[in-house]
């Protein structure tokens, strides 16, 4: 960059109005390019010559203090005419204050949610292991928190849709091109293969609350010794629940 | 409120809150801080025909009067310069107006006068008569040049809330107040066309 590239950088650094890395550039300029240099101090004299110059001038203090009681006068007058002029906002509290209580509630509820959030993450498997919350039917739906089917590794159809379960922070993760998937299931849910170690394919076998996954659901699980069949999927209607 | 909950406290939050409460004190505490820069603003901005005193006291007046209305979005300074700039507009205003009932000639601006110096510049120590020529090359600067250069020097207003003051954008506004010190400049280089005190040749709006 050529020195007159510099210039209205250099007068704004004078002034002080840059602020982190283009003032360490032109900080590095400067101890390296004496013109540079001269252009600065002398902005920063104007500066300094302005600044002095356009301060209230002295020796009027006189006249000042002549203004300053007519304003106080007026100011007197008018809260008379108008004594209620505090005028004070409805709970009394200026609107600084109750600002500041507003974003502090905001911020305090975000606080919560988060805490909420971070403890399901924790107890949801858990509590999912045990039994005594139903699997997620949306299998192809994972979260951060654990919530969808994902242990089988079992993949929905080919471009199915489904909208977040429960938790809020569910993805969808099973839509793309049918080319980009590998076949899976065609026949009833009944009939699709299970093996003995996935507690999902256990809870289907007990006719638990997974009995209604949909039958192209199956289970990849290494003990379950199926394979996959090689016919292409059949597009199957999912049903949210929602 | 944002500037005192992550920039910088306004320092007359105190005084300000208790003259909403009615507090006229605390308000004259207000008008003695300011008042020497809202004089010095006003009269910088207006012709010396229009009395400036009124105007002053119209800006504190109206000041008291909307301070419910004072949100504190930006410091208390920066809201008052706000009011005295469209005080120091509507008083040029009804001076053209009224200039024009009366059928005057266009006259050029007459700035103010330096105070308890008097008109005859030679007995005038050297800084009042370079205050009083800056004040004059500040003159022949665009409207919104001198406005900038006025708010940043006399008002002491940061780019940020001059920025807010006249709703333009941070980088119009560095720019222009880049342009306004270089004309300054070029005008302070050239050869002297009028003895100093003479009145500078500008309308304001």
């Amino acid at each position: 960059m050529k020195c007159r590239h510099w210039q209205q950088t250099l007068f704004l650094h004078a002034h002080g109005q840059l602020g982190g890395f283009p003032r360490l550039l032109v900080d590095s300029h400067l101890q390296g390019c004496d013109n540079c240099r001269a252009q600065w101090a002398r902005w920063v004299v104007e500066r300094e010559r302005l600044q002095r110059a356009l301060q209230p001038a002295p020796g009027s203090d006189r006249e000042a203090s002549a203004s300053i009681q007519q304003v106080a006068a007026a100011i007197r007058a008018e809260a008379m005419v108008n004594p209620a002029s505090p005028k004070v906002s409805p709970r009394g509290a200026p609107d600084s204050a109750r600002g500041r209580q507003r974003v502090t509630l905001i911020l305090g509820a975000a606080l919560a949610a988060l805490a909420f959030a971070a403890t399901a993450s924790v107890v949801e498997p858990g509590l999912r292991q045990a039994g005594i919350l139903p699997r997620s039917k949306f299998s192809g739906v994972s979260s951060p928190f654990g919530i969808g089917g994902k242990d089988c590794g079992d993949v929905g159809p080919p471009g199915l849709t489904v909208p977040a379960p429960a938790g809020m922070f569910g993805t969808v993760t099973n839509i793309g091109r049918a080319g980009n998937r590998k076949p899976t299931g065609t026949g009833p849910a009944a009939a699709a293969p299970v093996c003995d170690q996935c507690p999902n394919c256990a809870r289907k076998q007990a006719g638990g609350p997974t009995a209604a996954v949909p039958a192209v659901m199956e289970c990849k699980h290494p003990g379950s010794g199926t394979t996959a069949p090689a016919a292409a999927p059949q597009a199957v209607p999912v049903t949210t629940g929602n | 409120m944002l500037l005192s909950l992550f920039g910088q406290p306004d320092p007359d939050s105190t005084l300000v809150n208790a003259a909403r409460g009615g507090d006229v004190r605390a308000f004259d505490a207000l008008v003695h801080r300011y008042h020497g820069r809202v004089r010095q603003f006003v009269r910088s901005r207006l012709d010396s025909a229009i009395d400036s005193d009124d105007v002053i006291q119209d800006v504190f007046v109206s000041a008291w009067k909307e301070l419910p209305g004072f949100r504190g979005r930006s410091r208390f300074k920066t809201w008052l310069f706000g009011i005295a700039l469209h005080r120091c507009a509507d008083a040029w205003r009804k001076h053209q107006r009224l200039r024009a009932l009366l059928g005057e000639m266009e006259v050029p601006f007459d700035s103010w006068p330096e105070d308890t110096w008097g008109d005859n510049p030679e007995g005038w120590p050297a800084a009042v008569i370079e205050r009083t020529e800056l004040r004059r090359h500040l003159g022949r600067l665009s409207e919104a040049e001198r406005q900038v250069l006025e708010l940043y020097y006399y008002a002491e207003l940061n780019m940020p809330e001059i920025s807010a003051l006249l709703e333009i954008n941070l980088s119009t506004l560095k720019y222009r107040f880049y342009q306004a010190h270089r004309n300054l400049r070029r005008h302070l280089e050239e050869p002297v066309e009028s003895p100093v005190g003479a009145p500078a040749s500008r309308a304001r709006k």
